[in-house]
């Protein structure tokens, strides 16, 4: 018998996720296909299927599926409502899978088992891999295990999520501050940042400026902490990190600058930038927000990377 | 304490007198104006939403004019309104503002809203402060049922601009309306005054249903005045979204009205099988309910960046391709130009109009 093909578009939370979902379909015997990396022709069928006031993100998320669409049995769009009590994802997250249902006309099934703890609490593992099993014919238990085996959305075990993101950046570089060297933090959305066609490459080119770039994943601690700092809990699960992140950031004696890198008409961004602004930036250090959209061009954002670099030097000189 | 409170639409209407009367000292905002919304755009993020750009600028107006304390709902998301409060706060110090701020963190809670109305009111007795928001909420469905009354009356009058005056004239009559008892006895008195309008009776006009986030929706200097616009284009709007609504689906003060969103809910199964926050669901549950309706088209409105919308605005598109319905997506912000929307609405009224006299088949 064949194996299922099960596509998973290579956008949003696959930057996260991927390789524990990639883990959890094998295991249930099915054959995993990821779409490639982001080029300028996903990113076009992206914006032709969508309309305009939409994120760079969820477009190019929706360029993956368009790439994906024919040669798959099953497309794997899950909806991550909340993955834990306190936190809401993007409503945009929220809707995904009917945003890619309204977009295209012929979409082979779509798995969108829905991962919501803030309303299911214990269950909500229950209530994820219960569509799946359905869709796949397999055995509801079969499919607990497997998911209990390889995936783990908790802050407290960022390890394997960490690894990830490292493997996704330049593969030689390092994430944490070297001495003697400009260290730049980087903060942002992972789905934006390590994408390399939607960020510019904008790691490499730091490296290039002599910048050593530090991204971190705040762990559950730091971003306790950081909640403190600021008057109300951010409820947007990433936009949390971002928060938290920065916070961190900006703490560390080591880290000579950061950059906030977000989509130009990302809702939660909006707020968290204001917030990292005005409330986290105790130290004055030099900081920057960069916004990013499709019209965005690679020299735009080396410019102003140089004049960022230019700026620590003079600074710290 | 001179507490004031971001307008929307014509809720300050509905609790403004009767928290007066039980010792709030109530500032309500200026009525919104292009200044405005010129004082919000200036010290608000640059991708904030509308409605949180009118909302400073309401609350800066208030506090120059003497207001010291401003009383903010807020929320758990996933919509970025829950936000809007600490965000403000935090420009309003900036500029050097001396206030004092509460949020109410769970607006649709019950018992947040009563322990609210004892925080800032007189009344001690839990007892009285039900009464007194039941009260407030009996007022903005009375002010509702008379813009449901404008929107029938509006495109068929005779005399230009009569049913506007009229629907002033209600609303001050609701407002007097202090008490339950003076409440019910003025709703008779408000249809009365709408049905002494000059209409013409033959008149079947096309009907349009509006809807889409809901600050945009029932504020009018927000949406430039379109249900006004589109009444004088001879236009029945049917509005989908109503505050009255809102409030009804959380605290159930009119019980043999059907739970919006759960019904909104049911509807868009198919299309938007989970909401997406904000008005997203009622948005395409809504679509489909004009739809089975012969409601003529949709007219969906939303502010600029706004997440849950977008969301329902693609849905809808694909309800408007699979059912040959048509929909008309406009977004709001600070820049949209009054020429541009009438332009579009003409443009889509002209279309509702021609599919169905069958000059055009499809859409």
């Amino acid at each position: 018998m064949r194996h299922l093909r099960i596509g998973i578009p290579r956008g949003l939370l696959f930057h996260c996720y991927a390789e524990s979902w990639k883990l959890f379909f094998r295991d249930l015997g099915c054959e995993v296909i990821s779409s490639p990396e982001t080029n300028a022709d996903i990113l076009k069928e992206g914006l032709r299927h969508t309309v305009g006031d939409l994120c760079l993100p969820v477009k190019t998320f929706l360029g993956h599926v368009a790439v994906l669409k024919d040669s798959v049995d099953f497309l794997f769009i899950p909806r991550y409502i909340s993955i834990e009590q306190e936190s809401y994802m993007c409503p945009k997250m929220i809707g995904l899978p009917d945003l890619a249902r309204a977009c295209f006309t012929h979409l082979p099934r779509v798995l969108d088992p829905m991962f919501h703890v803030k309303q299911f609490g214990d269950k909500a593992v229950a209530e994820f891999t219960r569509p799946v099993a359905q869709a796949l014919s397999l055995s509801s238990a079969l499919t607990a295990a497997a998911y209990k085996k390889n995936i783990d959305h908790d802050a407290e075990v960022p390890a394997e999520q960490h690894r990830l993101s490292m493997l996704l950046l330049d593969k030689e570089g390092s994430t944490s501050p070297a001495t003697g060297r400009m260290n730049i933090g980087v903060v942002g959305r992972p789905y934006l940042l390590f994408d390399r066609h939607l960020s510019k490459n904008l790691f490499a080119f730091m490296r290039k400026l002599g910048g050593n770039p530090v991204y971190i994943r705040p762990d559950a601690a730091e971003i306790r902490e950081a909640m403190t700092v600021i008057p109300k809990w951010v409820y947007w699960d990433m936009g949390k990190e971002v928060v938290a992140a920065a916070h961190t950031l900006f703490k560390d004696d080591r880290i000579d600058g950061v950059i906030n890198v977000c989509s130009s008409t990302c809702g939660p961004d909006s707020f968290t930038g204001d917030l990292i602004r005005k409330r986290l930036n105790q130290r004055n250090k030099p900081y920057m927000s960069l916004s990013i959209d499709e019209h965005t061009s690679d020299v735009g954002i080396q410019t102003r990377l140089e004049a960022f670099v230019d700026m620590i030097a003079k600074v710290t000189a | 304490m001179r507490l004031t409170v971001p307008h929307m639409g014509l809720l300050s209407t509905a609790y403004t007198r009767v928290l007066r009367q039980h010792g709030v000292d109530m500032q309500p905002p200026p009525a919104a104006t292009i200044k405005t919304l010129n004082l919000g755009v200036k010290h608000s993020p640059e991708f904030a939403c509308l409605p949180f750009k009118i909302n400073l600028g309401n609350m800066m107006e208030a506090l120059d004019n003497g207001a010291d304390a401003i009383l903010m709902p807020g929320g758990y998301g996933p919509c970025r309104f829950g936000y809007y409060g600490i965000i403000q706060e935090q420009i309003l110090r900036e500029l050097g503002y001396q206030f004092r701020m509460s949020t109410t963190d769970n607006p649709d809670k019950l018992s947040d809203m009563i322990d609210t109305i004892r925080d800032i009111s007189r009344i001690r007795n839990r007892f009285d402060a039900y009464s007194v928001f039941f009260l407030i909420l009996m007022r903005m469905a009375a002010l509702d049922r008379a813009t449901a009354l404008y929107h029938y009356y509006k495109p068929r009058e005779i005399n230009r601009g009569e049913t506007d005056a009229v629907l002033k004239e209600a609303i001050r009559v609701i407002d007097l309306a202090d008490s339950y008892t003076k409440l019910f006895r003025t709703m008779p008195g408000v249809k009365k005054i709408f049905r002494a309008v000059a209409i013409d009776k033959g008149l079947r006009p096309v009907t349009v249903g509006v809807l889409g986030e809901i600050f945009v929706v029932i504020e009018p200097f927000a949406n430039l005045d379109i249900e006004k616009k589109l009444g004088e284009m001879r236009v029945e709007v049917r509005r989908g979204v109503w505050l009255s609504d809102w409030l009804n689906d959380r605290f159930r003060f009119r019980p043999f009205r059907r739970n919006q969103t759960a019904y909104a809910k049911k509807l868009a199964r198919g299309y938007l099988n989970y909401p997406a926050g904000g008005e997203s669901i009622e948005t395409v549950g809504k679509t489909l309910l004009c739809q089975k309706k012969g409601v003529d088209g949709v007219l969906h409105i939303m502010p600029f960046t706004c997440m849950p919308e977008l969301v329902a605005s693609t849905v809808i598109n694909r309800i408007s391709k699979d059912r040959d319905y048509p929909v008309l997506s406009l977004t709001f912000d600070e820049h949209v130009s009054e020429a541009n929307i009438i332009t579009r609405l003409e443009a889509f009224v002209d279309l509702l109009e021609r599919r169905r006299n069958g000059s055009i088949s499809r859409y």
